[in-house]
């Protein structure tokens, strides 16, 4: 275990830098100065940083909870540990098809329902209401609710190990990774890393594909530790 | 910075397009230039969304802070708020405005049945400014009158999606790529309601059998609980389209009977819901997601029907082609008629329909107008000549240069002129709508009844049976089945040269009534003929040369009758002269002719009283005798008088066998009408002469206290008697005064094609209450057997798709008018 959330927070470390271009706005907005001044910008960037810990903590217990459901589903059809084989193989995917897009192969996106988009901004809006420090936390856990794809692809890796406590683990492991990109208010990162954002997409790719790879590898050594035997239990006794 | 600059960007835009790589607008990162136009301005979802937010939250300002990240333009996300409706741009190109109302055609996307209808045009009490929504329901475009200073397009554009309807600009080829795009949406939602349905049925599968055998309780709950997420899946996207147009219709107050729908789903989901998180008790989600799936099934299968018949109906192009031959340099070659402008040429082949509204430019042919004009004899036109969409070329080929095509052409306006008399609601139609509010009440009424009832008898099935039961009935005859047989028959009639402006003209047609009939041009040809010839058949030719001549009716009428055009030569006519009023004499083949009125050739003929008592008896006929005399001898005596057409006497004693009271009015001479009518079988004080227009329509006014009129004439100076009458038939004439006086227009000349018109008026009828006493009789039984609690939900689900299918398919396949032989 402790090989994957190493791997994720190496991915993770790597990629923040697309995490700053895309979720910059949101932090300048969640740490812009008020008149006010009643909250610092070290405490509203605290709140804003554990308001994302929390809603990605929150996506990876309810995602191990779907991929314990999805491993119980799938015994029954004789097939073990299939959270973490999907996991695998969506994320190779994933990987594949960015690498693709970044050849300048075609690839069809999925348009997104214009209705979840309104509720986003509604909710950041009614954000405007809370005081500074409230603001930023709320700001810091809707940014969860953005489709990013590369959220989510940890948030399947998540899924892919089939426990809610592990969930939540490799999702502050990915947490982990983009605090120093967004604990920096991002703008002069950024321009620091100039060069290399060309590589980025390639690079993401690259890493998405590694940590599907490992997540397929591992699922042997995942079970490994305390848990496995109880699963096994369950599995074989039924209860 | 934020809404589109659109030309301002263009020059930037093209250098972009050059270098084929963009950057994103959100976070700048380089964008591979693969994907489409659209999408290319973002790198992926999540910046779109991001921007998105920013914009709607009104910091874009953030954008300009920014540093680092090069050109960005505007993006081309869009904008669901409909600003773009208000931009003069749109304005110009699909609103009209007069005296302060402004008008606009929408295409309405999610529209299914006749209660949206109900829905839609309530929706000037939602929207404060909006005068009038009408709704086309077979082309989901609905036609919108609203007041400028009060309400902005773009706020009723809001609204109508808000409550599920969302719109666009309703161009004939945006409308049918909107109606594409509406089908592949509705079909993704049937895939998904039915894979769900499918999935949720065999999770049931499995917890019914472990009923029997013993399941283990962990897999118990993940059957559940999965079957659960399924149906809320069900619900929250293929399903939503019930929620959403229940809200809409509790919004405004419309019964519509997608309210009990969306009850039965509520009630079913949100139960089965409770019981799923207690961890015991009934569940139903498979009663729910079937229900879903099944209901989106019926729905599609109805709006294909809907469309077919729409297609079927669509009057402009069952009259004029919807293809053409466009000649350009490359060639000829077969292009829809859309892309024909003005100024192109097309190719009118021999048997064609001609597309378009133009000029002749090459060619030499006859063509039958006889739908505009009503005119059945072919017309020459050659070069120069001025033909019209809807007229068939006959003999060569013809190019023709476009100046209109489509609803600019005269047969278009025409057809719209139709196409806005087919909203106007039929008696029985609007019954069926009141029948229709009625019965959803009711049955929302009974199935709570149902709910108390079942609760206190056995509680566990309770909520079964209400389920049932409001799904089970279905006002599709009532709201649809109606609708579609009239539109469907107007379609029908005018393949038969029949055009019928409202459903409520089909309605009064088929009972019979008082019918004022026209004589000159309706009961007769309309033009003097040569009906008496006495005297040699030698000196015809003479007289015809003679009278051609003239351009008097009379000598019109002799010259075209007594001309023989196999005739070697035609012979020559010297010294020409004309009295007028009185006759017409020359030097013809070297022989002194005298043609003219009775008293015009006695006073110059030697022979005064020849022929004297057969021309007393053919003007006592109502025939006007002509008297011709060579050398100053009379030799022949001609009688012209305009002749009852064929069919008229049959068609007469038709219409009285149904019961039609019949009457002449006419402006013509009391002999002539007097004789007429006689030989027609009417008595004296049926036929009405010297009718001025005033005298024709105080009749007409006079006769309404007295029963439903019917008026037949042709409509130039009829109009004011016809557009009196409750249902004025123009036949023969002009199709644009006719039409906008009268509420039928007959190509056809003569009255025969009135009695195919009244025969396919009253099987309309017949259908029409046929399907209503049907849909009665399987609503009582349905109802019956739900609230006894016979039929569960899943049976329901089937049954009801099923009647109203069946409702559907037998008014499509009924006999209304026949299709031409």
């Amino acid at each position: 275990m402790l090989t994957m959330i190493g791997g994720i927070l190496v991915a993770s470390l790597l990629g923040s830098l697309h995490c700053a271009g895309m979720c910059g706005a949101f932090l300048a907005l969640a740490v812009a100065p008020d008149e006010s001044a009643r909250a610092g910008r070290g405490t509203l960037l605290a709140m804003y940083n554990l308001g994302r810990l929390i809603s990605y903590a929150t996506l990876g217990a309810l995602a191990g909870l779907l991929g314990r459901s999805v491993n119980l589903g799938a015994e029954l059809v004789g097939l073990q540990q299939a959270a973490a084989m999907i996991a695998g193989v969506v994320m190779i995917l994933f990987g594949g098809a960015a690498m693709l897009k970044v050849l300048g192969v075609p690839i069809a996106r999925a348009p997104m329902p214009h209705a979840w988009t309104r509720v986003i901004a509604s909710a950041y809006g009614h954000a405007g209401r809370w005081s500074p420090a409230g603001r930023a936390l709320i700001i810091g856990m809707l940014t969860t609710c953005l489709p990013c794809g590369w959220l989510y692809a940890f948030v399947f890796t998540a899924a892919g190990t089939a426990d809610p406590t592990t969930g939540a683990l490799t999702m502050g492991a990915f947490w982990l990774g983009t605090l120093p990109v967004m604990a920096t208010l991002g703008l002069g990162v950024q321009s620091l890393f100039g060069p290399m954002r060309r590589h980025l997409p390639v690079a993401t790719a690259l890493l998405l594909m590694a940590v599907g790879l490992v997540t397929l590898a591992g699922r042997v050594r995942l079970m490994h530790g305390p848990e496995a035997s109880t699963m096994q239990s369950v599995v074989c006794h039924g209860g | 910075m934020v809404a589109n600059a659109g030309p301002l960007n263009a020059p930037q835009t093209l250098r972009r397009a050059a270098t084929a790589r963009t950057s994103c607008r959100h976070c700048g990162q380089i964008v591979p230039a693969s994907t489409s136009a659209a999408d290319a301005a973002f790198c992926c979802h999540g910046c779109e969304t991001a921007y998105a937010v920013i914009r709607s939250c009104g910091l874009e300002r953030y954008y300009e802070l920014r540093q680092n990240l090069g050109d960005t333009t505007p993006a081309l996300t869009s904008d669901r708020t409909y600003a773009d409706f208000d931009e003069p741009t749109f304005r110009s190109l699909y609103t009209r405005s007069s005296g302060g109302v402004s008008r606009c055609d929408l295409f309405l996307h999610g529209v299914h049945c006749a209660a949206c209808l109900w829905l839609i045009e309530r929706l000037p009490r939602m929207v404060p400014g909006l005068i009038e929504a009408r709704l086309d329901l077979r082309r989901s475009i609905v036609r919108l009158s609203w007041d400028d200073s009060v309400v902005a397009l773009s706020r009723i554009a809001a609204t109508l999606a808000s409550i599920g309807y969302p719109p666009q600009p309703a161009r004939d080829r945006k409308a049918r790529e909107g109606r594409v795009r509406e089908d592949r949406r509705q079909l993704v939602r049937l895939a998904t309601a039915g894979a769900i349905a499918g999935n949720v049925m065999l999770f049931a599968a499995a917890l019914y059998a472990g009923m029997f055998d013993a399941m283990d309780p962990a897999h118990r709950q993940f059957f559940r609980w999965s079957s659960m997420i399924l149906t809320l899946v069900a619900l929250a996207w293929p399903g939503r389209v019930f929620f959403t147009s229940a809200w809409a219709a509790i919004r405004t107050r419309t019964p519509h009977i997608d309210v009990p729908i969306a009850l039965a789903l509520l009630a079913g989901g949100a139960w089965s819901v409770y019981t799923t998180v207690k961890g015991e008790g009934e569940i139903y989600f498979d009663t729910v997601s079937v229900l879903v799936f099944a209901l989106l099934a019926g729905r599609f299968f109805q709006s294909r029907q809907q469309r077919s018949s729409a297609d079927e109906v669509e009057l402009l192009f069952s009259l004029t082609p919807s293809r053409a031959r466009l000649v350009d340099d490359a060639g000829v070659r077969d292009v829809p008629i859309e892309a024909l402008t003005p100024g192109v040429i097309v190719e009118v082949r021999a048997g064609d329909s001609v597309p378009c509204d133009g000029v002749i430019v090459e060619g030499d042919s006859h063509v039958d107008q006889s739908l505009l004009s009503g005119e059945s004899r072919p017309v020459r036109a050659g070069r120069g000549e001025r033909v019209a969409a809807g007229s068939v070329n006959l003999s060569s080929v013809l190019r023709v240069r476009v100046e209109s095509t489509g609803e600019e052409t005269r047969v278009g306006r025409l057809m719209r002129l139709v196409g806005e008399g087919a909203s106007r609601r039929a008696p029985i139609v609007r019954f069926a709508d009141r029948a229709g509010h009625w019965f959803t009440l009711g049955m929302l009424l009974l199935a709570a009844l149902t709910l108390c009832v079942w609760l206190a008898i056995e509680p566990s099935h309770a909520v079964d049976h209400a389920v049932a039961l409001l799904v089970v009935t279905c006002p599709c005859a009532l709201g649809l089945a109606t609708p579609i047989v009239l539109t469907l028959a107007t379609g029908r009639a005018a393949r038969r040269q029949m055009l019928i402006r409202g459903g409520d003209t089909l309605q009064s047609l088929s009972t019979p009534g008082i019918m004022v009939l026209d004589k000159t041009g309706t009961l007769t040809h309309g033009r003097l003929t040569l009906v008496e010839w006495i005297g040699p058949a030698a000196i015809r030719p003479l007289i015809a040369a003679l009278e051609s001549g003239s351009t008097h009716p009379i000598a019109r009428a002799l010259a075209r009758d007594l001309a023989e055009p196999d005739a070697p030569r035609t012979p020559r006519v010297d010294h020409l002269e004309q009295t007028t009023g009185a006759g017409i004499r020359g030097l013809v083949d070297g022989v002194n002719l005298v043609v003219g009125s009775v008293p015009f050739v006695r006073g110059l003929a030697a022979d005064p009283h020849a022929l004297a008592e057969r021309a007393g008896a053919f003007a006592a006929d109502g025939l006007t005798p002509v008297l011709a005399a060579i050398n100053g001898t009379v030799v022949a005596l001609a009688a012209l008088g305009d002749t009852v057409r064929e069919e008229t006497g049959s068609t007469l004693a038709a219409l009285r066998s149904r019961g039609w009271t019949l009457l002449i009015a006419s402006g013509d001479d009391e002999r002539v009408v007097r004789h007429v009518g006689q030989s027609l079988g009417f008595l004296a004080g049926e036929c009405l002469a010297g009718q001025s227009p005033e005298q024709k329509l105080a009749l007409v006014e006079g006769l309404k206290s007295r029963g439903k009129v019917v008026m037949v004439g042709d409509g130039v100076n009829d109009a004011a008697a016809l557009a009196a009458a409750d249902v004025g038939i123009a036949v023969h004439a002009g199709a644009e005064a006719s039409l906008a006086a009268s509420d039928v227009y007959l190509a056809r000349p003569g009255i025969a094609t009135i009695l195919e018109l009244l025969d396919g008026c009253e099987r309309s009828m017949i259908v029409i209450r046929r399907n209503l006493w049907v849909s009665l009789f399987y609503n009582v039984t349905a109802a019956g057997l739900a609230v006894a609690g016979m039929i569960n939900p899943l049976l329901a689900a089937v049954v009801m798709p099923i009647s109203s299918l069946t409702a559907l398919g037998v008014s499509l396949r009924s006999r209304t008018f026949g299709d031409r032989p």
